[in-house]
């Protein structure tokens, strides 16, 4: 078994102008194979990997201490460049990662970047096309591939300047499960073959049973974690979500109750030009209280849906009926509509605008007449705030925060105004527990408050803990799923995946 | 130091009002030397950057190209890329200006499709609108050193707004030149005609833009003011942060 | 599938140059319209499917009218008058004659002419080509072209889910100053979006050194061919002028046919030759074989 890969001591790192370091007094050593890294947003993972390869502190500035020795050279001096040959970090987000337009080209961007010679290099980028079994994506343009394999095609860019050290900051949390699984896969198949891969993830269940070592980085402070012991709890948590949903009653409904919002013969494209539809006949209705999850494959047409059901895009068939009052909207990435100085200017924003001036008891719908928001009653700034967890962040800039407070800060501002019927995009995705169960819990406050709620989503936990009712497209059509919980199961999670 | 350069770039603008006898493919040829002469400014300036302001050059021509695929094209002369690139050359300086204003419009001509024989002058002209801007701000930096916050003052808005309205009729009245010499040749009154004095072709030329261009290049000049007024203050603050980020220093404890 | 460009990038803008030189250099319409034909056709030949050329068209002719127009209303010389506009109008006051509606057709079609020579560059070639028809000198510029294309596709993205969430909160578009609601978000993500870049590529070792190139540029014979015929033709131009021989038309006072050398006329057949060149049958050659 070859020695350690790299080797930390002490190191305690502040970002410049923050308050409080990101790392504190960080031990830890790294050995080939596997290892798992795992905690909150904003508690530290992705400045620790970052550390690896020199971006911290050499990229951002700011203030360390302690020592540390990567692949036999010193991170914290070392020029990047001559780093980047020893360690490869492959980033969350899959679309700012690209330089060039072509995959074999930017596979060679880094090895462009050494100055190898033009044979060699084509060489070598055959090699690891084959190293990942994705030499049918040779020519084709980045644009053109799923997430999954572009990923994957951002690995092969870092491999191949034959890093000893491998690290992939949450590198699935944009991708769907399929795409997840095809990325985790290529991970574990590196670290088989014998080198040192360091994946920072949320979602752990696929890689725990091959991991060799499991790190929690939490406010700072990097321990390790028995695998076995957070095995055994994943398998208690999903066996207990599992019976919750089994179990659980359904929503009591106020009587008589009648679909407050329906789309009849709906014919939806992206662009609303005709020619171009994705979705054809959909016929579909909701009450008011109800959790409806749409599933269904990329492409299959869940933003589309969404959209038209908004009022967004104009459906190119068929009529579409919302209901009285408030809509509310959550894209994907809802965090790149936050620009106000204040989280609380931005909810205050959608109160203003949204005629719920927010003083006690002046909402537009309070109590058994109407729907109430997610906090239950007539709603304030700082009551939305408290409800997603955001009140000590209130005054903060919201472009400031890590990338799970400020998705609560969106859901905040989007979900504020007590809305009739609620719309959420892909709400869970790169999100870390605390986010979600801010979601679950807003979600549930809205639906029992009387909104109706629609929401689209690869998640199958998401969707065993919410759905009333589950629609399944593909093919343009949408149709009732009768069996949920094997719909959950196929569309879902990277944990269901076997590779 | 690519500012410097760009101005000796006048030359091919400013040619035909010195009453030089050329021949008629001179135009042509100018297109020429003038494509050549932009992309080796643009080369010449994007080896000095570091990874940070040379992915900020490609984000901020990104962005026109994406506004201009998304919307309409902006009401007359008006289009997004102008007032981005008055405030990144106030932000981060003339030469980086130069860059941003002629890169952008790069990018923009190849995602549009709007490559033609003009996209050399526009690029020159757009290039040195993002200098002017940038010579503006180190001026008013120089009177008013370094903001405690990154807020812009009120001085700074206005000085900005000024270098909009301005930049909106020079750059209008720039790259008409390129036009009015390679279409209208030969057009009595209001057409270029090689040989004649300075003084008979500037007059020419005034009535020619007059004719064509005026109005347009008042539709961008306003457009670029109250973009700058409207949506200034939080993009040069965030590009002031972003200037502040790229030049963190590691301090080892 | 990957593009299919056909001829190297490198070689569309040569050729592209070299006509819109030679359709500018002359104001004789019959050259004019020759390139223009020459262009219309080489366009036509490799225009890809699905491409809409009418906009091209419409903007073409509008332009054309326009300079047609503006000579018309503007020059005032020629004998043969077709209507007087009272004198103390400005600028467009005084004869209007059927020379300068004939100087004014020739000036249209070589607007014509030139933006079908220009058009290829748009509606043949991709964005991504461009980066390519770099040579090896500009290799940053290349790089910063590829990424901000790669930029592009996200941000157009990330505009309309922006414009269209704060649709949902009760934003309405009025006048300028209100999109700041949506422009500021897609600038400050943008801005965000480039340090991740920043990032990425020096995580993959680029630096101030020195790079080497991994593309291979592919130049074949027709490229050689199209640009040699290109190229000749604007050199013919300029040496036919030189040697005296009447290359320009000038309708004033009265109209006159305009004069006819069999050499230029040649030289702008030689503009079409991109039109006969063969699609090679597997697209972009593959940088381990040869052409």
């Amino acid at each position: 078994m070859a020695g350690q890969i790299a080797r930390l001591e002490g190191i305690t790192y502040t970002y410049p102008g923050a308050d409080s370091p990101s790392l504190r007094s960080v031990d830890l050593d790294i050995r080939p194979g596997l290892t798992l890294v795992a905690g909150p947003s904003g508690g530290g993972k992705s400045t620790l990997l970052r550390l690896f390869d020199g971006l911290v502190p050499q990229f951002h500035g700011g203030r360390i201490s302690g020592s540390a020795t990567v692949a036999g050279l010193d991170p914290l001096r070392t020029p990047i460049p001559r780093l980047a040959q020893r360690v490869g970090l492959v980033f969350q987000d899959v679309e700012t990662q690209s330089v060039y337009g072509v995959v074999e080209r930017e596979i060679a961007f880094a090895l462009e970047n050494v100055a190898m010679p033009r044979a060699e290099m084509h060489d070598r980028v055959d090699e690891v096309l084959a190293e990942l079994s994705i030499e049918h994506l040779r020519g084709r343009r980045l644009t053109t591939l799923s997430g999954g394999e572009r990923q994957r095609v951002q690995l092969a860019a870092v491999l191949a300047l034959r890093p000893e050290l491998v690290a992939l900051d949450e590198p699935t949390s944009q991708l769907d499960p399929e795409g997840a699984a095809a990325v985790l896969a290529a991970c574990l198949g590196l670290a088989r073959a014998g080198r040192a891969v360091v994946v920072a993830e949320h979602r752990l269940e696929t890689l725990l049973p091959a991991a060799d070592r499991l790190l929690l980085v939490e406010d700072g402070r990097v321990e390790e974690e028995a695998l076995a012991g957070r095995s055994a709890r994943l398998a208690a948590a999903s066996a207990r979500l599992a019976a919750a949903s089994a179990a659980r009653a359904p929503r009591s409904r106020p009587a008589g109750n009648s679909t407050v919002w329906e789309m009849r013969g709906v014919a939806a494209g992206p662009a609303g030009r005709a020619g171009a539809a994705i979705l054809e006949g959909v016929c579909l209705a909701g009450a008011a209280e109800e959790v409806v999850v749409v599933m269904g494959p990329n492409g299959s047409g869940k933003t589309t849906l969404l959209r038209t059901l908004a009022g967004l895009l104009a459906p190119l068939a068929g009529t579409v009926r919302r209901p009285e009052g408030r809509t509310a909207y959550l894209p994907q990435n809802p965090g790149a509509l936050l620009h106000l100085p204040t989280v609380r200017a931005e909810v205050a924003l959608t109160l203003r605008r949204t005629g719920h001036s927010g003083r006690t008891g002046h909402s537009g719908r309070t109590g058994p007449t109407g729907p109430t928001g997610p906090t239950g009653r007539s709603e304030t700034p700082d009551a939305m705030l408290a409800a997603f967890g955001l009140t000590a962040l209130g005054d903060r800039y919201p472009r400031d925060l890590s990338s799970g407070e400020r998705q609560r800060s969106a859901l905040a501002a989007t979900l504020v105004g007590a809305p009739t019927l609620v719309l959420l995009d892909e709400p869970t995705r790169g999100m870390d527990t605390a986010a979600r169960n801010s979601l679950v819990a807003a979600v549930e406050a809205l639906a029992a408050g009387g909104s109706a709620v629609v929401v689209a989503t690869h998640d199958a936990a998401l969707a065993a803990a919410l759905a009333d009712r589950t629609i399944l497209l593909g093919g343009g059509r949408a149709t009732e799923a009768t069996r949920p919980a094997e719909t959950w199961a196929s569309a879902g999670a990277p944990g269901t995946a076997t590779r | 130091m690519i500012a410097v350069v760009s101005i000796a770039g006048l030359a091919l603008f400013l040619w035909p009002f010195f009453g030089l006898g050329l021949p008629p493919e001179v135009p042509a040829v100018a297109v020429t030397l003038a494509a050549v002469a932009s992309l080796t400014l643009i080369e010449a300036g994007t080896r000095r950057l570091d990874s940070g302001r040379l992915a900020l050059l490609a984000a901020l021509a990104a962005i026109d190209a994406a506004l201009r695929l998304a919307l309409v094209n902006g009401i007359g002369g008006f289009s997004p890329i102008f007032f981005l690139v008055i405030l990144a050359g106030y932000e981060f300086g003339p030469s980086y200006g130069f860059l941003v204003g002629s890169f952008s419009l790069l990018v923009s001509a190849v995602v549009t499709g709007g490559v033609g024989p003009w996209l050399p002058y526009e690029t020159f002209a757009l290039g040195w609108v993002g200098l002017s801007s940038g010579v503006a701000g180190s001026m008013v930096r120089r009177i008013r050193p370094a903001r405690r916050s990154w807020l812009p003052s009120r001085l700074d808005i206005t000085v900005l707004v000024v270098v909009a309205v301005v930049t909106g009729f020079a750059y209008g009245a720039l790259t008409d030149v390129w036009g009015w010499v390679a279409f209208y040749r030969g057009v009595e009154n209001v057409g270029w005609i090689a040989g004649l004095s300075p003084g008979e072709t500037l007059a020419r030329f005034g009535r020619y833009y007059v004719l064509t261009s005026l109005t347009w290049d008042a539709f961008r000049a306003v457009g670029d003011a109250i973009a700058v007024v409207a949506l200034g203050t939080p993009v040069l603050m965030a590009l002031g942060r972003l200037r502040a980020r790229l030049g963190y220093e590691i301090v080892a404890v | 599938m990957s593009s299919q460009p056909g001829l190297a990038p490198r070689a569309w803008l040569a050729w592209s140059l070299a006509a819109v030189t030679v359709a500018l250099s002359t104001t004789n319409p019959i050259y004019r319209g020759l390139v223009a034909l020459a262009a219309l056709n080489v366009l036509l030949t490799w225009l890809p499917p699905g491409r809409r050329v009418r906009p091209l068209a419409l903007a073409v002719v509008l332009a054309a009218a326009f300079a047609a127009l503006v000579n018309v209303l503007a020059s005032h010389t020629g004998a043969d008058v077709i209507v007087r506009l009272p004198s103390d109008w400005p600028l467009v006051g005084g004869p209007l004659t059927v020379e300068s509606l004939a100087f004014g057709g020739a000036l249209g079609l070589g607007l014509v002419a030139a933006l079908l020579a220009v058009a290829p560059l748009s509606l043949v070639l991709e964005p991504h080509d461009v980066v390519d028809a770099m040579p090896g000198a500009l290799e940053r510029t290349g790089i910063a072209v590829a990424t901000s294309l790669n930029l592009v596709g996200g941000l157009g993205r990330t505009f309309t889910a922006v414009r269209d969430a704060q649709r949902m909160r009760g934003w309405r578009p009025r006048g300028i100053r209100s999109w700041n609601e949506v422009l500021v978000p897609v600038v400050l993500t943008a801005i965000e979006d480039s340090v991740l870049l920043a990032e990425a590529m020096e995580a993959r070792g680029f630096g101030a050194g020195r790079r080497t190139s991994y593309a291979r540029s592919s130049w074949g014979k027709w490229e050689s061919a199209v640009v040699a015929g290109a190229l000749g033709s604007a050199v013919l131009f300029i040496v036919i002028r030189l040697l005296g021989a009447p290359v320009d038309w000038y309708p004033y006072p009265t109209l006159a046919w305009p004069p006819i050398h069999p050499a230029l006329v040649a030289g702008c057949l030689a503009l079409a030759l991109p039109a006969f060149v063969p699609r090679r049958p597997s697209g972009r050659p593959t940088p381990g074989g040869a052409d």
